[in-house]
């Protein structure tokens, strides 16, 4: 018996189609389906194709380790998933983790929403100074010079 | 030309500001990702940020030795919290913390912004301290622990409609009174653990500990004597089903 397949599109009309079992790690998808009975394809108005691609590349390699690979075989352990998990990230540019991270909400995939907020977290803002987040993720300093010397002696505590 | 363009296309990407641009709530639960001090540190990085830490429903704030001045941001934050409810908001310092700053000050904004979850240890050197009235009337507050230099003096009447789990860990009391009518402000208690110590004449003011609470389901009461006063312990709660006690005295009980 083959397994069904789910058919995605794009917001830029790139077509990927999925094991069933792939696509429902997405908690907004199974009410796509439902509500989109006369046609088989789901489109996904707000997810570009390259940032589709990673989510069904991370799905696909999640779905793999929920089912077991019957064997009992320990090929992709939870620390290798961990590891898996750290390196898809790492090969990441800024922009598509933050395109990753609305796609995760918007498609509402728990663990990968939480994997992309915990990197975000640990590489870009924890244990940095003020200057170092805005040059990590630059942000630019719009207060005003007054303003900052204000803040900056009222508020030593926040400049490490 | 083109080839020209290029490169200062790329770098031009590679400098945008992708992050300001998230909305709210995900800024928000990217910050609840890091230490209480790095995020409430976002304040400062531009007006977009200025008060988006203000709205995480989780907040703490742990004296250590990465973290000498944390009652220092403590006391220059807490004012500008805005969040609608507090979920949790927990503090522990330690002898860092100055004398005189103004705790009740930090608890009584906790309040009104109604917190849920609230864990103070307060280990400085100074005296026990009261805590705010409105402390003793906070509808949302669900689950409480106060720990060490603090003052329970319960102003009449307590009322915790929400309170579900209480900690008492070697706090002091005003005085007796001031126990009971805490508990007795506590219609829904479940879970009670309270921990005691008496050592030469200083102890917590009560000599007779008293729990009567009809709702409560478990309790662990710890009391370790090293002087000769007498204290007891009362205990009349019919839904009990777990009881663990551990006293170092030998007086009476009466169950």
């Amino acid at each position: 018996m083959s397994k069904k397949n789910i058919v995605l599109k794009s917001s830029n009309g790139i077509i990927f189609e999925v094991e069933e079992a792939v696509a429902l790690q997405s908690e907004t998808i199974p009410y796509m389906i439902e509500d989109d009975c006369a046609n088989d394809t789901i489109p996904l108005a707000n997810v570009t194709g390259d940032i589709l691609a990673l989510v069904i590349e991370y799905c696909k390699k999640h779905v793999v380790v929920a089912d077991g690979d019957g064997g009992g075989s320990s090929s992709s352990s939870q620390e290798d998933l961990k590891n898996w998990d750290a390196q898809f990230m790492n090969d990441l540019d800024q922009s598509k983790i933050f395109n990753l991270l609305l796609a995760a909400d918007f498609l509402n995939i728990k663990t990968l929403f939480d994997l992309t907020c915990q990197f975000v977290a640990d590489t870009m803002i924890k244990g940095k100074s003020v200057e170092e987040v805005r040059r990590t993720l630059n942000i630019e300093k719009d207060y005003t010079s007054e303003e900052e010397a204000k803040a900056r002696q009222e508020n030593e505590w926040a400049f490490k | 030309m083109v080839e020209a363009e290029r490169p200062w296309k790329i770098q031009k990407r590679a400098c945008e500001d992708r992050i300001s641009s998230l909305p709210d709530d995900l800024l928000i639960q990217i910050l609840l990702r890091v230490p209480t001090e790095d995020a409430v540190a976002t304040t400062f990085l531009s007006k977009r940020w200025r008060y988006v830490w203000t709205m995480l429903p989780r907040l703490v704030y742990i004296e250590s030795e990465q973290s000498k001045s944390v009652w220092w941001l403590l006391d220059q934050s807490i004012r500008f919290y805005q969040a609608p409810i507090l979920e949790r908001l927990c503090i522990i310092l330690g002898p860092l913390c100055p004398v005189d700053v103004d705790v009740v000050n930090w608890l009584a904004k906790a309040v009104e912004c109604c917190v849920r979850n609230l864990v103070f240890a307060l280990h400085w050197k100074s005296e026990p301290i009261r805590m705010p009235n409105t402390l003793y009337t906070c509808n949302t507050l669900a689950s409480l622990t106060l720990s060490n230099k603090i003052l329970v003096d319960a102003p009449s009447p307590v009322s915790l409609p929400s309170l579900t789990q209480l900690e008492l860990r070697h706090v002091a009391y005003k005085d007796e009174d001031s126990q009971v009518r805490l508990l007795s402000g506590c219609p829904v208690l479940k879970h009670l653990v309270v921990l005691r110590h008496a050592d030469g004449d200083v102890d917590d003011n009560v000599r007779k500990f008293s729990v009567k609470v009809p709702s409560l389901k478990k309790l662990l009461y710890s009391f370790i004597q090293l002087n000769n006063t007498d204290y007891s312990l009362v205990i009349d709660n019919p839904a009990l089903m777990y009881l663990h006690i551990r006293d170092s005295s030998e007086e009476s009980y009466s169950i």
